[in-house]
Parts: structure tokens; sequence; C-alpha cells
């Protein structure tokens, strides 16, 4: 069942695709967007710069499809802009950083993978990592990476070029239950992302897993219960840092398809708050999560009035790693909730 | 795992047996959500997933959903739905969504799961969930597959979304039927309002979930009497429920006020299915869900839509008799089932007597029988006094159409109930006038037809005449029907029509045969009541039927049904309403659904049947509990309630 499913929604993803890529910008018409955010640093309270290249976008997004809930890719542009074009776009964004000071990270996302030189030539890549070297104030850079591009030589580029700077890579595995990794159409294994860990801890690179909450599919419930055992299973495997990304409803997905029939629901906030709540203290991995568009119907959301409170605790959560944010929380539709999520697995 | 106890259409009473644990239906299924919504005391069956809320349930069923076989294997997520002491186990099935391709996929999936959940759990009931698509052949080919699987319960999922379209809801509870019969308990899960328990359990759904309940109690709303009124707006409290009573008394606040307006939401919408299982054991349960549908203009048109498009679902459990009154009281009454039953058997079981001198239309009265009333006591007498033989009489009314004299005492023409007004509306002259007219077409175009009526009746009979293209003799009333004026028009017309060559018609050995073949089909009548054959009635009143010195058959003055001897039963035993038996002779007074191997389908609960033997010879007479599908279908309970039962030597 979970084969034919990836099946249907590659199928779905590709003719998605096709209507929306099309209208996408030529190559260098967008600057990068950046902005910077509160984050956990390596232990302690600082910064994130967050810079998105423009890129060609993700391979598996454009050749498969891709993920079921990933609209991304509509954020790249049609071709890759030259290397000089990358650089000097990315020490645009960087001028943002100018008011941080440290500790700070650097997060650079292309909406598909930092190691595919499709999307950002090699010439690029190094350049970028260098001009970070030698910024004091930056303690780790943070790069996206599907595994397939996760190879020895690469990371290992990367960390000469650093020169004893933190690199982190992160992957987006999702879950560790392969069979709701299909229903992503991921097109990678547990197995794959169990090859590319050893690499980077070889290697000795940081390691962030996301964990996507909520697939399509999968009942509130089943979700939480998803999540926590892949907190569980990737807490074993010595991940640095695990992120927990709320599914929202990007235009163009096969998701945004079953929202709009009503077949879909964001997770609830409350939901975020239990999965963290309940793994606390068993694990040793930094747990982060800063959902988008929470309290919005394409996003994350509860009754609208606790949204907000619950959006900020999570954030504050986040950077604190305190778990005192997320106890007391409370809010009359917190039982609409439990009872949400209970008749789904009998009604739904 | 469960047996029928009783039923009205295709609502019913069953006892379920889970383990050493039963309930009865129809019932609620409780969410037990979070400590400060306690499963409240009237609650019998609980769902959860959460082991610790499980432990804090006791004594009471407890139902748990198994995980969705896309992120789980089955046989894990079995074992731990086991291990969790589950009484009811949810058949795990993927979230599925409404695309139709997508869905396909899915629905195998299920089937899939089923199959291996068929394979491995014997010991705990397994109910497996079905979906209301808006796409008919896609829930057909599911309602299809699923029901060769052979499960006893079934969770219905999404029948909220078809409460929006009555038509489609109709459809999809008689597909229901159709792939899965009555053989299995259908529980409706999902938001849907207690103001719709009623109409659902008549039309078959046996138990519902709290879910809507619990949301409103949740948004502070208080039911009462099909209405959700917020709380804060009720100056004072409407119900004096025990919840009612300390919410009354101490204004709690909180959790425990939350508990309380729980408490009385439950045992308000549980009062609702215990209203159900009551009338449904009165067999009124029809009549409650013509008085509920005044209710919302949604459900009044549930229940014209239910008539219009499920009558051959909702006939083929409607009792053929009832001990209470049937009451017509508006237009939500003229497509009864038992009403329209009752019509189109005069339609197509009804013939006249053989040798008939004139029709005589007359119109009905509020006494039943007819023939006791007043008015018809001196039409009777004006008849005699004419002298005229051979005069067949029919009565015209609402909403029953025409009802031959000979079946004047049968259930529902003696037991039905309107309000007389003498006003009719244009439905109850339409009904009325096609009955006519079709029961004017089975005389001989030369039998002259006379009608003494006035007002609707008049109305009716003059549209039957046109309908027929039969020519109707209309007597000169002046005043009222029972004026001497009009009593002597009705006298000097029938005069007219006297034939020497006519014969006194055998009236009670007429009733005999026309009752025999309204209840068992056209030609029952014959069979039973050869010319050989002789009615009488006996003192006390009793009407008895007889060949030379034999008992053939007696009237139930209840029903006003024949009921046979055996002697008279043998005559018609493989003629229809036959009941296979597997052993050879009876013991005790009833036999039990496992006993029987067949029976016939035309057979409705209330009916006189007649069990045979393996080798066909007729063992008993008796009264069915069940329709003929259930009998043949069901696997526990009481089909027949035995009144003759031939012994051993006999």
């Amino acid at each position: 069942m979970n084969a034919s499913l990836s099946r249907l929604i590659s199928h779905y993803s590709l003719k998605l695709r096709k209507e929306y890529l099309p209208s996408r910008k030529p190559a260098g018409h967008i600057p990068p967007k950046s902005w910077i955010e509160p984050d956990h640093v390596l232990g302690k309270e600082g910064h994130a710069l967050v810079v998105i290249l423009p890129t060609v976008g993700c391979y598996w997004a454009l050749t498969a499809g891709g993920c079921s809930m990933c609209g991304y890719i509509y954020d790249g542009v049609l071709s890759t802009p030259p290397p000089t074009l990358i650089l000097e776009y990315f020490k645009l964004a960087y001028e943002k950083a100018a008011s941080l000071s440290y500790p700070m990270s650097v997060k650079i996302f292309t909406s598909g993978s930092f190691f595919d030189e499709r999307e950002v030539p090699k010439l690029a890549r190094d350049e970028i990592l260098r001009f970070l070297s030698y910024e004091t104030k930056v303690e780790e850079v943070i790069v996206e990476s599907r595994p397939e591009f996760v190879t020895e030589e690469a990371v290992n580029d990367a960390i000469n070029v650093l020169r004893g700077k933190r690199l982190t890579v992160a992957i987006g595995l999702e879950t560790t239950n392969d069979k709701v990794r299909s229903l992503i159409n991921k097109g990678f294994s547990l197995s794959d992302f169990k090859a590319t860990l050893e690499t980077l801890k070889r290697l000795e690179a940081g390691v962030k897993v996301y964990l996507l909450v909520k697939p399509p599919f999968l009942r509130e419930t089943e979700a939480i219960f998803d999540v926590e055992n892949s907190i569980r299973q990737l807490s074993k495997m010595n991940v640095d840092a695990i992120s927990l990304n709320p599914c929202t409803v990007h235009k163009g997905t096969f998701v945004e398809l079953l929202w709009k029939r009503g077949d879909y629901r964001p997770p609830w906030l409350w939901s975020l708050v239990k999965i963290i709540l309940d793994v606390h203290g068993e694990i040793d991995a930094t747990i982060t999560c800063a959902p988008t568009a929470s309290g919005h119907p394409r996003g994350p959301h509860n009754c609208g009035l606790c949204d907000r409170g619950i959006d900020t605790a999570l954030k504050r959560f986040s950077v604190t790693q305190n778990i005192k944010q997320l106890k007391n929380l409370n809010c009359k539709c917190k039982l609409q909730w439990k009872l949400y999520c209970q008749e789904e697995l009998i009604s739904q | 795992m469960f047996e029928v106890l009783r039923r009205d259409g295709p609502g019913r009473i069953t006892r379920a047996r889970v383990g050493s644990k039963t309930f009865e239906t129809p019932n609620l299924v409780f969410y037990f959500v979070n400590d400060a919504l306690p499963p409240p005391p009237q609650v019998r069956l609980v769902m959860t997933y959460e082991s610790d809320m499980l432990s804090k349930i006791d004594g009471r069923i407890k139902l748990v959903p198994l995980m969705s076989p896309l992120i789980s294997d089955i046989n894990e997520a079995i074992n731990y739905g086991l291990s969790l002491g589950a009484d009811v186990l949810i058949a795990s099935s993927p979230l599925v969504t409404g695309q139709r391709d997508v869905a396909a996929i899915l629905l195998e999936g299920l089937l899939e799961s089923a199959r291996a959940i068929k394979e491995t759990v014997k010991n705990v009931p397994v109910a497996i969930p079905i979906y209301y698509f808006p796409h008919e052949p896609l829930r057909n080919a599911f309602l299809s597959k699923v029901s060769k699987l052979g499960f006893k319960f079934y969770v219905i999922r999404w029948l909220e979304k078809a409460l929006r379209n009555p038509r489609d809801l109709v459809a999809f509870l008689r597909e229901i039927n159709y792939f899965i019969g009555s053989n299995a308990l259908l529980f409706a899960s999902g938001r849907i309002p207690p103001s719709y328990y009623l109409h659902l359990v008549y039309l078959g759904i046996d138990l519902f979930d709290a879910s809507f309940i619990i949301d409103a109690t949740i948004r502070n709303l208080y039911f009462f009497d099909g209405e959700w009124h917020p709380l804060s707006a009720l100056s004072e409290l409407p119900c004096f429920c025990e919840a009612c009573l300390i919410l009354r008394k101490s204004s709690p606040s909180g959790d425990e006020k939350m508990r309380l307006l729980l408490n009385h939401n439950v045992f308000s919408a549980l009062s609702i299915l215990r209203k159900a299982s009551l009338l449904i054991k009165q067999s009124r349960l029809r009549d409650g869900v013509e008085e509920a549908c005044h209710h919302s203009p949604e459900l009044a048109a549930l229940l014209r839509i239910s008539d219009r498009e499920a009558y051959q679902l909702l006939e083929k459990y409607t009792p053929v008799s009832s001990k209470s009154k049937v009451y017509c009281i508006g237009p939500e009454s003229y497509y009864k089932p038992s009403i329209e039953r009752f019509r189109t058997r005069v339609a197509t079981r009804y013939t006249p007597p053989k040798s008939v001198a004139a029709v005589l239309l007359l119109p009905c009265s509020a006494r039943k029988p007819y023939s006791s009333s007043h008015s018809h006591r001196l039409f009777r007498k004006v008849v005699v006094e004419a002298g005229v033989k051979g005069v067949c009489e029919g009565i015209v009314t609402s909403p029953l159409g025409l009802v031959p004299r000979e079946l004047e005492e049968v259930y529902p023409a003696a037991h039905y109930d309107i309000p007389v007004t003498g006003e009719w509306d244009q439905e109850e002259i339409k009904i009325a006038a096609e009955c006519v007219a079709n029961y004017l077409n089975k005389f001989p175009d030369d039998c002259p037809v006379i009608a003494h009526l006035n007002g609707g009746y008049l109305q009716a009979c003059k549209k039957a005449s046109e309908i027929s293209g039969r020519e109707i003799i209309y007597t000169e009333v002046e005043g009222s029907l029972t004026s001497p004026p009009s009593l002597s028009s009705l006298k000097s017309t029938l005069l007219r029509f006297s034939k020497q060559e006519c014969r006194e018609i055998d009236h009670l050995k007429e009733v005999f045969r026309k009752t025999a073949d309204y209840q068992f089909g056209l030609g029952a009548g014959e069979k039973l009541s050869p010319d050989s054959a002789t009615a009488k009635t006996r003192a006390r009143g009793e009407k008895i039927l007889y060949d030379g010195k034999v008992l053939l058959a007696h009237i139930s003055p209840s029903t006003g049904f024949v009921v046979p001897t055996l002697e008279g039963g043998s005559r018609l035993a493989s003629f229809s309403h036959w009941v296979l038996f597997k052993g050879e002779l009876i013991k005790g007074s009833s036999v039990m659904v496992p006993g029987v191997e067949d029976a016939d389908p035309q057979i409705r609960p209330g009916d006189i049947v007649f069990v045979l033997d393996s080798s066909k010879e007729l063992v008993g007479i008796g009264e069915a509990i069940l329709s003929g599908e259930e009998m043949s279908k069901l696997s526990r309970g009481v089909a027949v309630k035995l009144k003759h039962v031939k012994r051993r030597g006999e």
C-alpha cells in the first residue's frame, strides 16, 4: 500500500511541478532572502543568520516530483547562477549579521542540497565557506543536504575550508520509519541515512535531523507516536540536534491537494508541546521547534486564541532548551485537541 | 456475538456479548479523552487508546483502535491492542482520504489488514470500518468486498458528511443493508447530532459515539429537548437529572462544572436512545420519528426521502401488526411503511367475491372496526332493509385509501387513528383516489358502483372515477350522510340495482379468504377455505373456520389475522411463509435462529408462519419474531414463537 501511494504521490507531484515551476524567475532576478533569529548555538544562547540561496532547486523535486509537502522549490530560479553571483549575493546577505556578536551560527539553505553541485557549484560553495572561515563571531555553519550528496570528499573539503569552525549538516530524514517516509515520497531509506550519519560522525561534523510532524496520511495520534519514536531512535544514534518541523501546506504540493479537499489538517501546536514534554529528559540531543505559519490554517494551529503564545513558548524553548517554557500552557482548546486525537482514530 | 431482541423497521434492540460482558443497543460509545471528562456512570461502552486511561475503566466495554497499517506492522498492532485488554478491537485502517484514486489504494490496504485480522484475532470481536463516499461505485465496490469477510461489527465513518445529503444517506444505508444484511452491528462514528438518533436508529444504526456531545460540552453547551443552549444563557436549568441538581445547588466551577455538564448532556443524549428502545418495544418507533421530524427541515426531508427511496428496506423489517394504535397525524404519516404495505397488499392481493350485484363505497368512521360505529350500523340497516343481495362494500379513508369490508378488522385497518376533521389535503385525495380506482377496476365492468359519500371522500371518489374511467352513481346527500333524506336516497339507489340471481355473500367466510390472501398471498384463501368449509362466530365472538368436524383456523381478535390450526396450516404450508427447521420435532415453545435452515424471505416480524421439518412436513405454526431474511442469516435469538406444535406421535 505504501509503495503504491508513493507512486501516486510522485505522479501528482510531477504534474504540479510542471504546472507551477515555469513561473519561477530567471537566475539573478531574486536576491537571496535572509534574516536573523535567536538560536541555540552549540550549547549557548545566541543568534543565527539564515540565508536562503536562490538556486535551480532540489533535483529530487525536479525529476521525481519531490517530497509530498515541499514547495520550497518554487522559491528557486530557472537556472543556476554563475558562482561569482552566488558569492556576491551571499556577502550581501551577510551584511545583516553586522549587528550580531559572538556566538552566532550561519544557516545556508538552498531549498535543496548544498552539496549538490548542480545547485551550488563547487567554486561557489568553497568561496562562501572560505569567507565565513574568517568571521570570528561565527561558531557554526549549518547547511542542508540530501544524504546522497553528503560524500566523504565533499564534507572533508568543507571542513578543511572552514578551518576548525563547526560544520553541521542538516538532513531531512523526516522520520525513522521507512513506511512513513514513503508517504512523503522522500526517495531514501533509513539505511541510506545511517551510512551518511557514519560518514559525518567519522569526519566529526555535526548532524542535525529534521523530523516532519504529521506527514500526510497520518492521524494526529499516529504522527505524535511516529515523531516520539523517531526522536528516541535518533537519540540512540547520537545525532546532535533534532529539529521538529510541523508540516505546513505549501502551494503547489500534494499535501495542498489533500488540504484543499479537507483531507489534511496541519498538526495542532499542542501535539508539538506534547512531543517535547514526552521525550524531554530521555534524550541527549538538542530539540528545536520553530514552526512557520503557526496559527494559520495552512500551518500548525490550535483554536486561534492561544496559537501565538504557544508558538512563542516553542521558540523560546528551542533557544533556551528550558522545559519550563512548555509547562503549564493551557487553553480551552486543549480538550478539543485531546478529543480530536481520540475521535480521529475511530471516525476517520 | 449478538442477538436481535426486538424490531421495529430496520430499528432494533440487540444484546451483544463480548467475552463475559454484555451490552444492549441502541447505545452510545464514549471517548475517554481526559480526566477532566471521565465517562459518566450511565455509559457502558468506552473507547480509548491510552493505557493509563484504559486502566481507569472498570467493568465497562473497552473499545481499542489499532494503529494504521501505513505506519506499523499489522501483527504488532494487533498484539499491542490485545495487550491493552480490549473487549472490542477497531480494525487498523489507514487514514482514508476522499480523492478516488488515492482512496482506492487506501481501501485496498484496509481490506488487506482486515483479512490479516480475520486470520489472527479469534477471541476478541473486531469492528471493521466502512466509509461513506459521495461516489456510489467506489463505496459499493468496497462494501461488496468487505462484506465477504463476514465481520459482525462495522464502524461507519463519515456518515456526518452524508447528513447534508439525505438522498445519499438513505441510498448508502440501503446499500449497507444490501451487502451486509442485518447480521452485523452498525456503529455510526463521528459528530452526529443527537437530534438524528431516532431517525438513524429507525434506519438501522445501532451505536453512536459521543464526540458531538463531548465537543459541545467543552464549548459549554447544554442539551435540552433536542436543542443546544449556551449554559451561560440559561438563567434556570430546565432539567432535574442528578447532575443538574448539583449544578443548581452548589454552582461549581472549572473541571467539576464541566464534568457535571458532561453528565447531563450524555444523560440527555442517552435518554433519546432509551426512548428509541422503548418505542421499539411498543412498535412505535415510527411514530417517534415522525414526531421528531418536526425538529428541523433536514429531519423532515430525511424521513420523506426514506419513505420514498427506502420503502423496501423499511417495510422488510416493519412488523405486520402491533399492539399500539397506528397514529396518522400529518403528511409524514401518509407513507408510513405499515400504511403503504396495506395499500399495496389490497392493490395486489385483494380480489372481490365471485358474484357481486353492486359495489357500495362508504366513508370511514372514527370507531374501528367501522361496522361497530353508529354510522355504519345505520348504513348496514339500509342495505338489509333494501333487501339487495350481493353488495360488496369498500370504505374510503385516509391514508389507507380503501379498506374492503372483509379486511376491516385486519391490522392496521382497525388500528389506525387520524384527526377527523372532514377536510382532506390534495395528497390525501390523490392517495385515496388511486386506491379507490384500483379497487373498482377489480370488479367486472358492468358491476354498478354506488357512492354514499361527501366532502373529501367525495372528491377522492370523483377523482377515482376519472382515473379508472368507471361511472359512479352518487346518492343524494342532504346534510350529513346519516340524515334521513340521505339514507333514503341510499336505499332507493340500492334498490335500482337489485339482482334476483345474486345470492347473499357469506361475509365471514370471505373474511377468512380475503384475510388469508392478504397475509399469505393471492390464492391462499381458496386453499385454506374451499367451498366445503364453513365459517361461524362462536359464543364470545370467536370467529372460526372449519371443514366437516376439523377446525381449520380462527381469527385473532387483536390483529384480525387468520391463525390456522395444524390441519388448516397443512393446506398452506408449502404456499408461502415457510420456515425450514433443521430438526424433526420441536421441543419447547419457540424456534431459535440456529435451528432455522432457511426461511421465506417474504416473512415479516409478526407474520403467522409455518414451520416445516427437513422432509417439508408441517411441524408447527407460530408468530415470526424476525423477518425471514434474518431467520436464515442471524446467528442467535428467537425466530418463531409457536402457537401450535406437532408433538411426537401426532
